[in-house]
């Protein structure tokens, strides 16, 4: 894990305009990610943390509407806001350098399509040149093998059936440049010409049961013919996963991935994204309300509460030391055997008119007259712990 | 397969009912299906008893029924021909009209329902809502007769019927080389080489064909455009979106298909749609089709032709509800894979 | 108070239902025999009285049982109740008459008592609270209910979609209502009923609209506004009864089958599907070309075949939407904690499963008009002189040809009647519509 930063989040402002009245569903969110961590977003349903991702994307459906602030990302050693990006740009963001899995696997997968259909379509839309340029070294590659001799019969045969034709090649390089090209579209559904197409497909093929492989799918080349309503829950939420890391994405953002699942199927999910982690090296936002995912999975983590990000540190240092007051009532609720039931008095605030100052102030045991009026800086406590409160605007450093 | 078997004791159930219907008659009415000489009225009463109209009812749904099947005897017009071969001898025409109108029905059904789903509220989709409530709410009938009077009586160009007065006196004449091939004007002009032919009927049959095919689409974009609607909010959607898709790769690859599958039920209420709209478009443009015949059968209370019809038109819906059934289960996996 | 049930309260209550009973089989005797009863306002005959009579006789039953369950209170109110309701009962439908319209008033009547009788608070009033301390009450628990009728009548008026359509239809109710007034039937009415429209003269060309005949005449100068105006009557006169015909009988197979399951739903379905196996127009066609020679009149012979060929469309519908909600998993929670099977239906399928009945409803009403006008088309329908909008159209496919200068010179024998059905239709659509967004509850908060 690196210092550097992969991902920040500047004031973000989020609207949902509705006939009841505007939601104000993140206020001047702040946040910041830092390459190669996973770090924790957890919070009450209907804080704003799986909102926070759809906004990295940039996929907030209507009425919703990002009002301000800027997302930074960190790409070829610049900084992209995605806010100011068109659409056509974002479109090469998604799904390569950010993708997203989600909280139901079985509805995230269209029921008309086979597994290998879906993960092929990521595949393709990312990866396509790079699959291309694959196939023609392969097969230069079988043509130097092969003239070099000394091969056993297996091996030959198998080196052959890599080799392209002149033809072959030539409708490659036509695919690479241009792969909605007229001639490429024709030649793809003509029965002899298409050997071209066919060959690239068996390559995404393979591509796809590899991922499959590493998700620990058992039986891969079956399961990617299934289609999503014959798998089980943690076989899909592994599809799911499959999906986004299938380009290789610099982030990953897991909004609730194991909600829905059986604790058992719970824990082999949490620790294949472990190993993937290891494997892949990409930096992971969690998000969850269950803090002890958190201490299972996370390096650091945020704690969100009614549109706002009110901690933020590592997560060792906030279970030891919690700062803001709905940290610390988070935590003693975490429920301890031998110990009653403690729960967090009152209810969170509606959005739709937002309480002026502080949004915790009505459930804050510490809070204070200038609470209700006045909002709190998001200000850093310590080193590497922020905090948004007035108890601690005091000790600036 | 399930449905297969069902489908049986539905259309012997239908042909009950019509033989249910058939028995309000008294015997003197439903004679005609036994007399095929219209002199052997005078004796309808003993071909009554000799056919077993006063016997029990068992009996003569015995005989009924030998007779529709094994004969395909389904009685005798007020004209005196038997039912069947005027059937037969209209049927091209009515095939003709609708060969043309489904294909149209469907394509315009799907094409702008599934537009107009995908561009909520802008000006497609407030169109398809215009075309849809017109469907809807004009009688089929008094559009035709509007058409008719816009396009033929107004601007003389395109006429009722099936055939113009050249055409007809060509046909007519024994000299022309004309020979008859599938009874459809529009294919056995073409075989013949006589192009002229060709526009005419064309000429005859774009207004029918367009009043039932817009008309009956309106069904069609609606649902689909409603389906079309749902598939839009899936999950799938968004995370087809978060792969990286543009919307109209999300569009057409992933909404359509879904929101096709509801529309596909859809069509096999269309045909019931169309062989209703068939008997109305064909009387208001006298296209000379088994529909008109129908009609006009039914306006005089002659019995036969219009139980011929109903009997038909059952036995097409039935099979066509089961073909669509059966590419229901082909195109969702759910249902094929179970 | 369950459980413990006063005497005279059973009493009272069987009595309310042995009366209800009496009053629904003299309602279907009057159908089958005919109605020897005084007629206030011609148009409405005997069909409309017979749903009256049913109506409140279906009340009244359901009176009885609350007041069998013991959810009523004292029985000094439920006697009072009851005396009105045998008054009213047996006494009006013999007079008749201009009686009919209280008689409707006290159906209203019914409906309100009612409900205030299965009020919580009500029964505590009889406990000893104080009036004002029951109508506070009552006003707190009706907040929710009124704002969500608020909310309801805000989107309506949003919807200037819903609007127009009911716009639309109150315009035909009261064209229909106020025919006598707005085309008297005069003298040159045929027979008597005014139903017919009048024919000026025996003449077979159409005449063009003039002051004589604002819209014209048709072939055999029948008048055609006349005719439009009163065709209303015989366009809601056809859907109301249609409709509802086939909305009962549909609604009771449909619910048998759906609540017994088993052997009678399969049965139940296969009737079903046996009926739609046929097109629904071609089916009529088959039936009316039966149903005449054997004696019925024309109308109502359309009007049979129709319900015949309608009631499958409703009993498919509530019978799937009852499986479904019975499948929720809300029903579940409700059996858990004990409800019974008559509340669960009351509170959870019924209130659910209504409103796409509803809908279908207010859609059939257009559909059904559109096919009696195409079956008047084909000559099946009401005979020529009849005020019915198809029945103009159908003469007027003639006059199309005959002068191939002026085309449209007989533009008023279809434009017009034309035009009066397809708005028919579509205001009937546009509420509909209007219904389905509004008061489906998936819909209404956007």
């Amino acid at each position: 894990m690196t210092e550097r930063p992969l991902l920040r989040i500047q004031d973000l402002d989020l609207r949902f305009y509705t006939y009841e009245g505007v939601v104000e569903a993140l206020d001047r969110v702040r946040l910041q990610i830092k390459d190669g961590e996973t770090i924790g977003v957890v919070g009450e349903t209907g804080c704003g943390k799986s909102v926070t991702g759809f906004s990295e994307l940039n996929l907030i459906p209507p009425p919703g509407k990002i009002e301000g602030g800027k997302i930074l990302l960190q790409k070829n050693d610049q900084w992209i806001n995605l806010l100011r990006q068109r659409d056509a740009y974002l479109r090469t963001v998604r799904g390569k350098d950010i993708s997203m899995i989600f909280q139901d696997p079985k509805s995230a997968l269209n029921p008309v399509y086979t597994v290998r259909q879906q993960i092929a379509e990521a595949i393709l839309h990312h990866r396509r040149e790079e699959l291309c340029l694959k196939l023609l070294e392969d097969s230069k590659n079988a043509v130097e093998s092969l003239k070099r001799g000394n091969l056993s019969e297996h091996e030959k045969a198998k080196l052959t059936k890599s080799v392209l034709s002149k033809r072959e090649k030539r409708m490659l390089g036509r695919m690479f440049k241009d792969p909605q090209g007229l001639i490429v579209r024709i030649a793809s559904r003509i029965p002899v010409l298409n050997r071209f197409k066919r060959r690239f497909n068996r390559e995404v093929t393979r591509e796809v049961v590899r991922m499959l492989k590493d998700m620990r799918i058992p039986d891969p080349d079956r399961v990617a013919e299934m289609y999503p309503h014959e798998l089980s829950g943690g076989m899909a939420q592994r599809v799911v996963i499959a999906m986004a890391l299938s380009c290789n994405p610099k982030l990953l953002i897991a909004d609730e991935p194991t909600t829905n699942l059986d604790v058992t199927v719970q824990l082999q999910i949490l620790n294949l994204i472990k190993d993937l982690k290891k494997k892949y090296g990409m930096t992971i936002q969690y998000i969850t309300h269950d803090m002890g995912v958190i201490a299972e999975m996370c390096d650091r983590v945020a704690v969100m509460y009614a549109g706002n990000v009110v901690e933020l540190s590592e997560v060792l240092e906030m279970f030891k030391n919690p700062l803001h007051p709905y940290t610390k009532a988070l935590l003693e609720c975490i429920p301890r055997p031998g110990t009653e039931l403690k729960s967090i008095e009152g209810f969170v605030p509606g959005l739709i008119d937002p309480p002026k100052g502080c949004r915790f102030h009505d459930r804050c045991p510490y809070a204070m007259e200038k609470c209700v009026r006045e909002k709190p800086e998001f200000v850093s406590a310590k080193k590497d712990h922020q905090v948004l409160c007035h108890l601690y605007t005091g000790e600036i450093r | 397969m399930r449905r297969l078997i069902l489908a049986i004791p539905v259309l012997l159930g239908a042909v009950i009912l019509i033989f249910a219907v058939l028995q309000f008659l008294p015997p003197g009415m439903r004679v005609s299906v036994f007399i095929t000489d219209p002199k052997q009225a005078r004796y309808w009463r003993l071909i009554a008893e000799q056919n077993g109209l006063f016997d029990p009812v068992y009996v003569q749904f015995y005989y009924w029924l030998k007779a529709l099947i094994i004969d395909h005897n389904l009685g005798l017009d007020i004209t005196g021909l038997p039912v069947f071969d005027a059937i037969m001898r209209r049927l091209p025409a009515t095939i003709e009209i609708v060969m043309y109108a489904s294909p149209l029905i469907v394509f315009i059904g799907l094409t702008l329902g599934v537009q107009a789903g995908a561009n909520k509220d802008k000006p497609i989709d407030q169109g398809s809502r215009i075309l849809a409530i017109m469907g809807t709410s004009l009688p089929s009938f008094w559009f035709g007769i509007v058409l008719l009077s816009i396009f033929y009586a107004g601007l003389g160009w395109f006429p009722p019927q099936r055939y113009g007065q050249e055409v007809l006196k060509y046909f007519s004449n024994p000299n022309s080389p004309w020979q008859w091939h599938t009874g459809l004007v529009t294919i056995d002009s073409l075989i013949n080489g006589q192009w002229w032919i060709f526009v005419d009927g064309v000429r005859h049959l774009i207004l029918p064909i367009t009043v039932l095919s817009l008309l009956n689409s309106a069904v069609m974009v609606r649902v689909t455009r409603s389906s079309m609607l749902e598939a839009l909010g899936k999950d799938y959607i968004t995370a087809a979106k978060a792969k990286g898709l543009s919307k109209k790769e999300v569009v057409n690859k992933h909404a359509r298909r879904n929101a096709l599958i509801p529309a596909i039920t859809i069509s096999g209420l269309m045909i019931a749609s169309l062989l209703t709209g068939v008997v109305i478009t064909e009387t208001v443009f006298s296209m000379g089709g088994i529909g008109q015949y129908a009609a006009e059968s039914a306006r005089l209370l002659d019995v036969p032709p219009v139980i011929g019809y109903a009997l038909l038109s059952a036995v097409v819906f039935v099979l066509s509800n089961l073909i669509v059934d059966v590419l229901y289960a082909y195109i969702d996996p759910r249902i094929r894979l179970g | 108070m369950v459980g413990e049930r006063p005497l005279g309260l059973t009493f009272l209550a069987t009595l309310e239902a042995i009366l209800s009973v009496i009053q629904l089989n003299v309602g279907i005797l009057l159908l089958i025999v005919g109605n020897p009863l005084p007629q206030a306002l011609p148009g409405l005959d005997v069909g409309l009285t017979w749903i009256v009579l049913v109506g409140t006789g279906v009340l009244g039953l359901l009176v009885g049982y609350y007041l069998w369950s013991g959810q009523a209170l004292g029985w000094l109110v439920a006697t009072g109740l009851l005396v009105a309701d045998v008054i009213f009962r047996i006494l009006l439908p013999v007079m008749f008459g201009a009686a009919w319209i209280v008689f409707a008033i006290f159906l209203e009547l019914d409906m309100v008592i009612l409900y205030y009788l299965t009020r919580p608070s009500i029964t505590t009033f009889f406990g000893g609270e104080t009036i004002r301390a029951v109508l506070e009450k009552e006003r707190v628990e009706m907040q929710p209910r009124i704002k969500e009728i608020k909310f309801t009548l805000k989107l309506v008026r949003k919807s200037s979609l819903s609007i127009i359509g009911a716009a639309i239809v109150f315009f035909y109710v009261f064209m229909a209502l106020f025919a006598p007034i707005l085309a008297p039937p005069g003298d040159l009415t045929q027979g008597g009923d005014p139903m017919m429209m009048p024919k000026d003269g025996s003449g077979l060309i159409p005449i063009a609209p003039s002051m004589k005949h604002p819209l014209g005449t048709m072939q055999g100068q029948y008048d055609i506004y006349y005719g439009c105006v009163w065709g209303a009557r015989s366009a809601l006169r056809i859907g109301i009864y249609v409709a509802g015909g086939s909305l009962l009988i549909g609604l009771a197979i449909g619910i048998l089958a759906a609540y017994y399951g088993g052997w009678m739903d399969e049965v139940l379905m296969r009737l079903t599907d046996i009926v739609l196996a046929f097109p629904g127009l071609i089916l009529c066609m088959a039936l009316i070309v039966v149903l005449v020679p054997t004696g019925f009149a024309r109308l109502d012979a359309v009007m049979l075949a129709l319900v015949i060929v309608g009631w499958p469309g409703y009993a498919r519908l509530i019978r799937g939407e009852i499986l479904r909600i019975k499948n929720e998993d809300y029903v579940e929670a409700a059996k858990s904690v004990g409800c019974s099977d008559f509340r669960i239906i009351r509170s959870h399928i019924l209130p659910n499963s209504i409103y796409p009945v509803l809908i279908v409803f207010t859609l059939d009403m257009g559909t059904i008009v559109l096919a009696a006008a195409a079956l008047s088309f084909l000559g099946l329908g009401a005979v020529m002189g009849y005020a019915d909008w198809g029945q103009i159209i159908s003469l007027s496919l003639n006059w199309i040809y005959s002068n191939p200068n002026s085309p449209f010179q007989y533009w008023f024998t279809f434009i017009i009647p034309g035009i009066f059905i397809s708005i028919f239709v579509l205001g009937w659509n546009l509420l509909g519509d209007a219904l389905r967004d509004i008061l489906d509850p998936t819909l209404r908060r956007k």
